[in-house]
């Protein structure tokens, strides 16, 4: 199960895959467009390219500032 | 693993319209390089020149003075840093923290200007006792303030932290609009005109809002993540941000081209009809008797605060230098 972290409102959501995958295609199941995200793998900032695997924990920084 | 193109290190960012992987380094240089270009290509600064950098907290404009600051070395001007304390209450104190801590790990000086101090009351009580929206007031208050340290100080020209995404919303909504007139004002650079206003530059016209959060999360800039709480959720600028986010991922490079395109064709659009006049209270920039600061000030208090608030800010300004 990957568990992803949506930031900055914090919300959370788990997604099952049947085998390790890119983050790409963890990004598109949530909805989410590659340029309006950033993603890190507990402190490391990863690509749409890397592989994430089941246990991997994803925060997702949304890019829209607003303040 | 994803490895970097220019020394095989784990690359941290994927850049679509250059087509290419970058290291934590080499995208650090990357921007630097960007903003450089974009100092020099656009006229934004000269040797010895005095740049106020005007810094909210927020991730644009850390980044914004964090490049800055390491440019000005090379390229020989100046750097003081402005930042205007809103009185937002949860929200303006953690914006001071993280801009002092900024200034200070950069051996920057930095002016914080508090509106409470000069007027009585912070952005959200004077919306609220105006009714409008407290983006319109926020922006009233932050365009005077900035000018208005800027000419005391006597500096050159304002740095403002907008990037890329920010300029084609503000320029794409005054098209939608047709206020044509506002978006020469948005370009990379504006000039002086003399006690008036202090001319503004945009060194990260060409940097993507995307660019500013992984450059500020590499380099450990600190920045406050969190939401302002008197914007609205949903905003026309907002919408345009998505539309060209989702252009951007199907077309590469769609933005740059844009704000390229733009800054060649800014002399194009009309110019404002109304004449720049000096604001018949305070004497700064206004299009009106009244600039809309004394105006906004005098319908709060009863009293149009322009001139005092000057005063005030000299006697600030003498006590930081």
């Amino acid at each position: 199960m990957v568990k992803v972290i949506i930031l900055p409102n914090g919300d959370e959501v788990s997604i099952k895959f049947s085998r390790p995958v890119r983050l790409i295609n963890v990004l598109k199941e949530l909805g989410f467009n590659p340029e309006g995200v950033v993603a890190l793998r507990g402190d490391e900032l990863i690509t749409e390219d890397d592989v994430v695997s089941d246990d991997d924990l994803l925060k997702l920084i949304k890019v829209r500032s607003f303040g | 693993m994803v490895k970097c193109k220019l020394c095989g290190e784990r690359a941290v960012v994927k850049i679509r319209y250059a087509k290419t992987y970058l290291c934590p380094k080499h995208f650090t240089e990357f921007i630097e390089r960007k903003v450089k270009k974009s100092l020099i290509r656009y006229r934004m600064v000269s040797r010895g020149s005095k740049m106020a950098v005007a810094i909210s907290g927020g991730k644009d404009s850390a980044v914004m003075l964090h490049v800055l600051s390491k440019l000005s070395k090379d390229m020989g001007f100046n750097l003081i840093a402005i930042h205007i304390d809103l009185g937002i209450e949860g929200y303006s104190e953690k914006c001071v923290d993280a801009v002092l801590s900024l200034t200070s790990s950069l051996g920057i000086k930095c002016l914080v200007v508090r509106l409470k101090d000069l007027v009585g009351r912070g952005v959200g009580d004077l919306a609220r006792i105006t009714k409008r929206p407290p983006c319109s007031v926020c922006g009233i208050v932050k365009r005077y303030l900035i000018n208005a340290v800027s000419i005391e100080l006597g500096v050159d020209a304002v740095a403002l932290g907008h990037n890329a995404d920010d300029i084609i919303a503000y320029t794409f909504k005054s098209f939608m609009l047709q206020d044509l007139e506002s978006i020469p004002k948005l370009g990379p650079k504006t000039e002086s005109i003399d006690d008036l206003a202090v001319g503004r530059i945009r060194p990260l016209y060409e940097v993507y809002e995307r660019e500013t959060l992984i450059y500020a999360l590499v380099n450990k800039v600190p920045f406050v993540q969190d939401r302002c709480p008197l914007m609205p959720r949903k905003s026309l600028e907002f919408k345009i941000k998505d539309v060209f986010t989702d252009l951007e991922y199907s077309m590469p490079g769609i933005k740059l081209s844009y704000l390229k395109n733009l800054a060649k064709r800014l002399s194009d659009y009309p110019k404002p009809g109304t004449p720049v006049r000096s604001c018949g209270v305070c004497g700064l920039i206004s299009s009106e008797p009244k600039c809309g600061f004394c105006k906004l000030t005098e319908r709060v208090t009863g009293r149009a605060l322009g001139k005092e608030v000057r005063d005030r800010l000299k006697s600030l300004i003498i006590n930081l230098v």
